[in-house]
Formats: structure tokens, C-alpha cells, sequence
């Protein structure tokens, strides 16, 4: 008898595990718990919302949106981007079009003008003017195809890249300290930036753990005041830097080292 | 390293006196021969020794020639005719300690391999003469890996009584160098994050700033 007939709160258990299998919730939230373990980031419910965000209008984005959220989901400094490159790379690479009958459509491999779109996507944030010196060094053209070795460097200098912008406006509001407005003194920019650069010359290229404490002292505090006091006795004439000049010049230091592609 | 205080280790060959054939006789001139084995060319501090009955030295001197990029030796005079004994006849300085400093040579003693003294005896009072208890001291090289790194000392030469820069810089109404220096320091991160992901494939491209090497391209 029990056997044929279950009991009403087995069978209600059931009829909700049909409805969650039938709409394809299960295996979503399963999914989504598993990039949060994966991704591991600081704020789980934000992750998780901007997840299923994704998810509802991924139907109608194009290739590269879906990359650039696969790649948004962790910070570069994660062991997990590693990961994610992977699997983004491997999405950017898909047939643009795999029911096509056109040969040349259906082929799969990431182009350069998907990629150059992937890292304008990346660049969004920083205004268009800064940002040109560095797709120069690492852009890919057009008919080249990008390997995965290239596109985890460029993507990862980007990101680097847009950490380093923000930084930049970070220095330079510090900069300004308490006078008001978007100027500063530009003997003080010039020191900073000089500095920056004979700290980035002395980082070697073999990585010495040496270079990279050398390159740090350079920019040690007592260093920078040093400096800026030698220069405030010697110099009585203003002339100011905008924020624009200054994270410009910023830029040209910090892009002329990136390594250009061959 | 061998320490100045100590000798160097060497082979020393017993005194050989100038003959002709089978016959002796007294030539009045003698050699000793100093090999260095297994040892790179040394630069020479000092040679001490005992005389016993040479009236005068000369030293040759067997030089690598690695600063000029050949490979090879010279032989160069490091001391001419030294006088040991003023007077050979008698016995004035025929046991006297010697100290011979790299400043007491003609030509600096760097880079040595060999050496070679050749010992005079004029007088034929004294039948045989040598040099006993020879010893060589190399300069005291320095040790680039015992070296202290730039960042490792003391930051700036401050005396107790005067402020750090940071704080005087503050004093002044400049910006805060503490937060500067902390993203600064960051932005090298970043710099070193971009060197190490470098990519270990290349694109393949064969241009120079955007033209072709005419002699790259053919018709294949």
C-alpha cells in the first residue's frame, strides 16, 4: 500500500524538483555557485547579481560582450583570471558562425579585429586619448590571427593598464592635496614622473628579486621629499600641469616599457 | 679569499744555478721558479723572504694578457737587480728578512701567473746562495657578493638632531610623499605584472615600423 501510494509531502517534493529540473534552474544555480567558489571574490551577493545579470541578456549579446564577462568576473591579481582567460579565450575563439555554409565564416580562431574590439571593450573606461599609445604597442591587426600566449599578455596589460590610470588620478589628487581645482605645481608632477621612470629603468629585465627592491627604494618616501625639497629652494616661479598633461605623461613612461608584439 | 695575512699557496722549485753542460762552476746566478697552481692570475701585495748569501734579485713576471683580449702570456721585469747585500764580499743582509711591497716594483705586479727570480751572487766567497721561506700575499680583492645592496643601507645620513626629508617636506606644505610613494610603489607592481606575462609566442611579423625589409619578402 505504501509503496504505491506516496505520502503528500513526498509528492510535493517531487512536483518542485520537476518544476526546478523543467526550467533549467538547477543546473544554473549550480553553475553560478560554482564560479563563485571558483572566483572567490569579496563581495559574494554583487558577484552573484552581476552574474545573473549577465546571464538573462546573454541570449542577445554578441561574442565579445561574453568574453569581456567571463574575464570581468575576478580581479587580474586572482589566481582564478588565469582560468578565466582560458575559457574566455576559448569563447572568443568560437566559428563566428557555426551554421553558415561560408567556408571563411565558419572557421574557428580568435582574428584581430574581434580581439582589437575585445580590448577597446577592456579600455572603455579610459578616455579614448590615453589609451591610443598603448593599442599601438599591443594591437593586432586586422588579418593576424592572436595565440593564446599574445592574448593573455594583452588582455592582462590591460587590465594592468586601467589599474595603472586609476592609480594615476589617485597620485595626482594627492598631488593637489588641499588646493582646490584640477592643477598642481608642475616641478612636483615632473619630479614624480621622473622618478617613476628611473624606478622602472632599474627594474631589470631578468627579474631579479634584487632589481625589484631596488627599483622600490628608489621611490621611498624620504627619496620623494628629498627631491621635491632640493627643487622647492632652487625654483620660485609657478607654472602648473593639468590633470590631462600629467596622466599623459604618466602614461608615455609606463607604456614604453611594455614589452611590443613581433 | 685569501686574506692578505695569509700566503698564497705555491710551488716553489728548488734554486737552479746557471751551467754550462755537465761542467760547474760558479756562475754567480741562480733561479727559482713560483707556480700558482690551479689558481687564477693573482695580483701580487707583497713577497716576503730569508736571504742566505744573494747579493742582488731581479723578478720576471709572467702576465695574462686578458685585459687586452689575447690569449697568451708575457713576460714582463717586475724588479731589476735589487740589491740584497750592499756589499757582496761581506756579510751584511746575507740572512736579513725582505719585504718586498707591489709599490718596491718597476711595474705593478697584477695579474701574475708565474714568477721567476733570478738570484746574483758576485762574490765567489759564497758558493751557494738562495732565498729561503718565500711567501706571496695577494691584494685583498673585494667580494661583490659580500657587498651590501644600495637599499640595504642606511637611508639617508641624518643625524639624530635633524627631521626626515618626509617631514620636513611636510612642514613645507608639500604633498604627502607617504601616499605618493605607496601607489608609486604599486604602479611597479603593475610594471612587474605586465614584464612576466610577457608572451612566450610571437605574431610572426616581419616588419619594421610598419615597411617591409625588401630583402624578407619573395615569391614563394
Amino acid at each position: 500500500m505504501g509503496d504505491r501510494k506516496k505520502s503528500p509531502i513526498e509528492e510535493r517534493k517531487q512536483q518542485y524538483k520537476d518544476y526546478l529540473d523543467k526550467t533549467d534552474v538547477t543546473s544554473q544555480v549550480r553553475e553560478a555557485l560554482l564560479k563563485l567558489i571558483e572566483n572567490q571574490p569579496k563581495d559574494p551577493m554583487l558577484f552573484l547579481a552581476n552574474y545573473f545579470d549577465n546571464i538573462s541578456t546573454s541570449d542577445k549579446s554578441d561574442k565579445i560582450t561574453t568574453v569581456h564577462q567571463i574575464l570581468q568576473l575576478t580581479h587580474h591579481s586572482q589566481q582564478s583570471f588565469q582560468t578565466n582567460l582560458i575559457v574566455a579565450y576559448d569563447a572568443a575563439s568560437l566559428a563566428k558562425n557555426p551554421n553558415s555554409k561560408k567556408a571563411s565564416m565558419n572557421r574557428p580562431g580568435l582574428t584581430g579585429s574581434v580581439f582589437e574590439e575585445l580590448l577597446a571593450t577592456i579600455l572603455s573606461n579610459v578616455p579614448k586619448n590615453l589609451h591610443a599609445t598603448l593599442l599601438e604597442r599591443i594591437g593586432c591587426r586586422a588579418s593576424e590571427m592572436v595565440p593564446f600566449g599574445v592574448f593573455r599578455y594583452c588582455i592582462t596589460v590591460c587590465y594592468v593598464f586601467v589599474d595603472f590610470v586609476k592609480l594615476c588620478g589617485s597620485i595626482f589628487s594627492v598631488l593637489c592635496g588641499k588646493q582646490s581645482g584640477k592643477v598642481t605645481d608642475k616641478d612636483i608632477c615632473e619630479i614624480v614622473i621622473s622618478s617613476l621612470k628611473d624606478a622602472l629603468d632599474s627594474l631589470q629585465d631578468d627579474n631579479s628579486p634584487c632589481s625589484i627592491l631596488e627599483a622600490a627604494y628608489v621611490l621611498r618616501p624620504d627619496k620623494l621629499a628629498s627631491s621635491l625639497l632640493s627643487n622647492k629652494s632652487s625654483k620660485t616661479d609657478k607654472s602648473t600641469m593639468n590633470e590631462d598633461d600629467f596622466m599623459k605623461e604618466m602614461i608615455d613612461v609606463f607604456t614604453s616599457k611594455i614589452k611590443v608584439l613581433k | 679569499m685569501n686574506d692578505a695575512e695569509s700566503p698564497l699557496s705555491c710551488t716553489i722549485r728548488p734554486t737552479k744555478y746557471l751551467s754550462i753542460g755537465e761542467s760547474m762552476f760558479h756562475s754567480g746566478c741562480g733561479v727559482i721558479e713560483i707556480l700558482f697552481p690551479n689558481m687564477r692570475p693573482i695580483d701580487i701585495e707583497k713577497i716576503s723572504f730569508v736571504n742566505n748569501y744573494t747579493a742582488a734579485l731581479s723578478i720576471k713576471m709572467k702576465i695574462a694578457k686578458s685585459a687586452s683580449n689575447q690569449t697568451g702570456h708575457t713576460w714582463v721585469t717586475g724588479l731589476k737587480n735589487y740589491q740584497l747585500m750592499p756589499k757582496p764580499h761581506c756579510e751584511t743582509g746575507s740572512q736579513s728578512y725582505f719585504h718586498l711591497m707591489s709599490s718596491d716594483f718597476c711595474k705593478q705586479p697584477n695579474e701574475v701567473c708565474a714568477l721567476r727570480f733570478i738570484l746574483r751572487q758576485p762574490s765567489p766567497n759564497w758558493k751557494t746562495f738562495t732565498l729561503e721561506e718565500i711567501y706571496v700575499h695577494a691584494k685583498k680583492t673585494k667580494d661583490p657578493t659580500n657587498e651590501n645592496p644600495k637599499w640595504l643601507e642606511s637611508v639617508e645620513n641624518l643625524s639624530a638632531s635633524e627631521m626626515k626629508p618626509r617631514d620636513q617636506a611636510e612642514l613645507k606644505g608639500l604633498p604627502d610623499t607617504e601616499q605618493v610613494s605607496e601607489k608609486m610603489q604599486e604602479i611597479l607592481q603593475l610594471a612587474e605584472k605586465t614584464v612576466l606575462s610577457a608572451p612566450n609566442v610571437e605574431l610572426g611579423r616581419f616588419d619594421i615600423d610598419g615597411s617591409y625589409e625588401i630583402n624578407l619578402l619573395s615569391y614563394t
